[in-house]
């Protein structure tokens, strides 16, 4: 495992944040991705040569490429005439050179054009080779829903802060649910259940991820609970065993919800935010494992000593975050009653200032309406009047009030916009923050905050802020091509309706 | 107990190697020579102008003063030098050699020079520190001085990485407004004589007691500066050299200012990714300060580990806090390899000794060419990590 922090600047090396400007992956990524993570798989891409060409490094595994991709690659004459013949001689190639345990074959958009017949292939090669093969199913012909990140915005916005249920996470259409589908759907079968065994979904656990799902195991164990299989990082035998787990702790819905229906396993989607955020969310995820797992009252003594554990660790230095003042800044307003509540409840500190960055492209691209605002301004008044009465909230205020607020404070939370750098006081990037749903990472990050609090790091002549970047379009660089290729995107992706 | 820098000999090697016409005779045993070749492999192997008596166990009985002698007179005969250097380390000291009346019989004596380099006596800086004096207390001579700007630069070492380029740059920065007279690390007899030629000593950490030294005997002011990375650093020494002649370098701050930003537009996501991010830092005094301004203050990191290679720098401490740091990156001299390594990090090798990567192009790393390089050479190794993984969460 990479060092934590290199981890992250490697996968910055694979700038996708700014990509995402300016595109998003074809669905075939996402499958790519899937199986990537499985040993013992090969993806089989049903297109033509360029998909199995770039697919291998655009394949959301961001600098790391995945080598072992194949490919049908379609030419004219299987467009005219059908690439099933193709298809089912490349699968008997690839099975004969290299012996996978499993070959998985991704449709492209233009399998799905031509209409091939993939079912009946992967069946035939199954019958009369004894290949193991199986297929992904499109559920959208190109790419992942767009109106995921709205639908989801204005959901959240109708929730109560603290009250609601954690959110479906689940995008249509992006390959990878797809792919884990089609692992439970078409080779998973029948097995005895172990009680008190989990199946765990490897991916989204943000930065130490891994090192957070080792955490969650070890807080498990103490009640009994052992991981059955990851999923799908791990070989494609060890997720045969997935229907032994009594339960599965998922990112991802789609293919959970087929595991409920046809194995009867149930499911616990464990996000960050909602009833899962701040160490009283660690205790609520933890308490509905249990429940799940039928030890509820069980596991209450356990978790209730892990958090004395936790404040016990963190107690002298959230006495001296005491002292602190900060202003909070996020462009992230939907999440900023949970971060109000963290730095304030969890962190001990002084929230004097809760500043809303929210430009005009960000409220139409994510269609931010009237309604959705002033519910979304609703949840964050409740935070404040809950969790820090003093704290003083502004949205989009100008550069010369947020040089009066810095004026009054020790330091900027929430944010990694490097241009704050002008308002004078230390910027503690939020890249030094945990997003993990184990004990151990609220006591890290609270350590890591007084840390670079005390350690007060100015940046007084960075080059980027020498270049032109404006609040507007941050991250970008706010040239002509650029905002021009970006505005592109915009209108014939997400308001494509509009023009 | 691990050793932060080097002994005194390697320090008076390098202080004194980039004389051209000069030799550098070793009065030691053969280990001194090798070990100081094996720094300046990487560097420029075309240039071999050092040699070793070669002591050996009869020389220790009998003194190795004839050891000396025959030496001398081979340098004499198979070099066209202007000048030879005795450097004499720990041994020829302990045996009591008479060096510099060896070098007078021998007929060397208007050109030859004694320095001692016993490492037992001192550390790397403090021999850089002493042979530059003394080399200057012997050839330094009264000349006039230049009518238009002039300075002398001091502290770069003859093996440096990057040395001919960083000269190159610095050169081309200052254009015709102030001539650089003499880099000591890279020059020939004629200019260390001239030295006092020139208004102004800049140093870069070290070589202070020579422009001391010339400051009492010829008035010549001199100012220590870190090695001037980034912009800032270079903005640094041209608002420097520009308030002691009253001359503007305004424009030329401005072209390196425009020229670097319009390169860096191009990876401005890049950038953005060093934001932030711990990594820590190793090196001279000079060189570290220089570093350190520009990846804290221009780049956004966060130096959270730093040492200083001096004989007061624990080497067994800067380790430990380096590995226990969170830092990303590592940088330093190509010895950092074994925190990199244990860290699990790109190590970026940017000072003394640099033995794992050569630089044989026109690429400083100073001034606006040298800031892209850098960066260049900054983001390569974070991206030439292995490729290969199972998978991306496995």
């Amino acid at each position: 495992m990479k060092q934590r922090y290199y981890e992250e600047l490697s996968i910055s090396m694979y700038p996708s944040d700014l990509l995402h400007r300016f595109g998003v992956n074809g669905k075939i990524s996402g499958s790519i991705y899937a199986a990537g993570e499985i040993e013992g798989v090969i993806p089989l891409i049903h297109g033509p040569r360029g998909c199995g060409y770039h697919y291998r490094y655009s394949a959301r595994r961001r600098h790391y490429p995945f080598f072992n991709t194949v490919a049908s690659c379609l030419e004219e004459e299987d467009v005219v005439f059908g690439g099933e013949d193709k298809l089912y001689n490349t699968i008997v190639k690839i099975s004969q050179l290299y012996c996978p345990q499993l070959i998985v074959v991704i449709p492209t958009p233009v399998s799905d054009i031509i209409q091939d017949d993939i079912d009946s292939v992967v069946k035939k090669a199954r019958e009369e080779k004894n290949i193991n093969v199986i297929a992904v199913k499109s559920e959208l012909f190109s790419h992942r829903d767009k109106n995921f990140s709205r639908k989801r915005l204005k959901e959240i916005s109708n929730q109560k802060v603290n009250h609601g249920k954690n959110i479906d996470f689940d995008i249509k259409g992006c390959g990878y649910t797809e792919f884990l589908y089609a692992l439970v759907n078409d080779v998973m079968e029948s097995r005895p259940v172990t009680p008190l065994s989990i199946n765990i979904e490897t991916i989204g656990w943000g930065i130490e991820g891994k090192t957070v799902i080792k955490e969650m195991e070890k807080t498990l164990e103490k009640a009994g609970v052992k991981v059955n299989t990851y999923f799908p990082s791990t070989s494609y035998k060890e997720i045969l065993k997935m229907p032994s787990g009594a339960l599965n702790i998922v990112k991802r819905l789609r293919w959970a919800k087929r595991m409920k229906e046809k194995f009867d396993t149930p499911f616990l989607q464990a996000n960050t935010s909602e009833i899962y955020s701040g160490l009283n969310g660690i205790c609520n995820f933890y308490g509905d494992i249990g429940k799940l797992l039928g030890i509820g009252e069980g596991i209450k003594t356990i978790i209730e000593e892990e958090k004395k554990a936790v404040l016990e660790q963190t107690e002298k230095i959230r006495d001296k975050l005491k002292h602190f003042r900060v202003l909070l800044i996020t462009r992230n307003i939907q999440m900023m009653p949970y971060i109000i509540k963290k730095y304030t409840v969890d962190y001990g500190l002084k929230v004097s200032y809760s500043v809303g960055l929210l430009s005009e492209n960000y409220r139409k691209n994510l269609d931010i309406t009237e309604t959705v605002f002033s519910n979304l301004m609703k949840r964050i008044d409740y935070a404040k009047q809950n969790y820090s009465k003093n704290t003083r909230v502004y949205i989009n205020p100008s550069m010369k009030m947020l040089k009066s607020m810095a004026g009054e404070c020790d330091a900027i939370l929430g944010t990694n916009d490097f241009s704050l750098e002008e308002l004078e006081i230390p910027v503690i990037h939020i890249r030094h923050e945990e997003t993990g749903l184990s004990f151990e990472s609220h006591v890290r990050n609270v350590k890591k905050i007084y840390q670079k609090i005390k350690q007060g790091q100015k940046h007084p002549h960075m080059l980027l802020n020498k270049m032109d970047f404006n609040s507007d379009d941050f991250p970008l660089l706010p040239k002509n091509d650029i905002l021009a290729a970006r505005e592109i995107w915009s209108k014939m992706w997400l308001h494509r309706k509009d023009f | 107990m691990k050793c932060s820098n080097s002994c005194r000999l390697f320090g008076a090697c390098q202080a004194l190697a980039g004389i051209k016409d000069s030799v550098i005779l070793l009065h030691s045993v053969v280990g001194c020579h090798f070990g100081s070749l094996g720094f300046h492999i990487s560097r420029d192997m075309s240039d071999m102008r050092q040699a070793c008596t070669i002591i050996n166990d009869r020389d220790i009985i009998f003194n190795g003063e004839n050891s000396l002698k025959q030496a001398l007179d081979h340098v004499s005969k198979l070099y066209n030098s202007r000048c030879i250097t005795v450097v004499s380390g720990c041994v020829s000291q302990m045996i009591g050699d008479d060096v510099k009346a060896v070098i007078c019989e021998s007929g060397n004596g208007a050109n030859g020079i004694h320095i001692d380099g016993a490492g037992f006596k001192s550390d790397f800086e403090k021999g850089y520190e002493d042979a530059l004096l003394e080399f200057g207390k012997t050839f330094c001579k009264e000349a006039e001085s230049y009518d238009a700007p002039a300075v002398n630069i001091m502290g770069m070492l003859y093996d440096d990485y990057k040395k001919e380029a960083d000269i190159k740059e610095m050169k081309s920065l200052l254009g015709d407004k102030v001539r650089i007279n003499c880099v000591t690390a890279l020059c020939n007899l004629k200019d260390m004589e001239n030295l006092s030629a020139a208004h102004l000593n800049i140093v870069f950490g070290r070589g202070s007691k020579l422009a001391l030294l010339l400051k009492e005997k010829y008035g010549q002011p001199f100012i220590e500066l870190d090695y001037p990375y980034g912009i800032e650093g270079m903005k640094r020494v041209l608002c420097t050299l520009g308030n002691f002649f009253n001359i503007s370098f305004r424009s030329e701050i401005e072209i390196l200012e425009k020229s670097v930003l319009k390169v860096f537009e191009k990876i401005y996501s890049y950038l953005q990714g060093f934001y932030g991010l711990p990594v820590c830092l190793y090196g001279s005094k000079a060189r570290v300060e220089g570093m350190k301004n520009f990846l804290n203050d221009e780049l956004g990191m966060e130096v959270v580990s730093i040492g200083v290679s001096s004989k007061e720098q624990s080497m067994e401490d800067f380790i430990n806090s380096a590995v226990e740091s969170d830092a990303a990156l590592v940088f330093g001299s190509s010895f950092e390899a074994d925190i990199s390594d244990r860290l699990n990090v790109p190590l970026i090798q940017y000072d003394y000794p640099v033995f794992h990567r050569v630089s044989i192009s026109d690429s400083p790393y100073i001034g606006a060419n040298g800031t892209v390089y850098l960066v260049e050479d900054i983001l390569n190794s974070i991206m030439n990590g292995p490729k290969s993984k199972k998978g991306f969460y496995r």
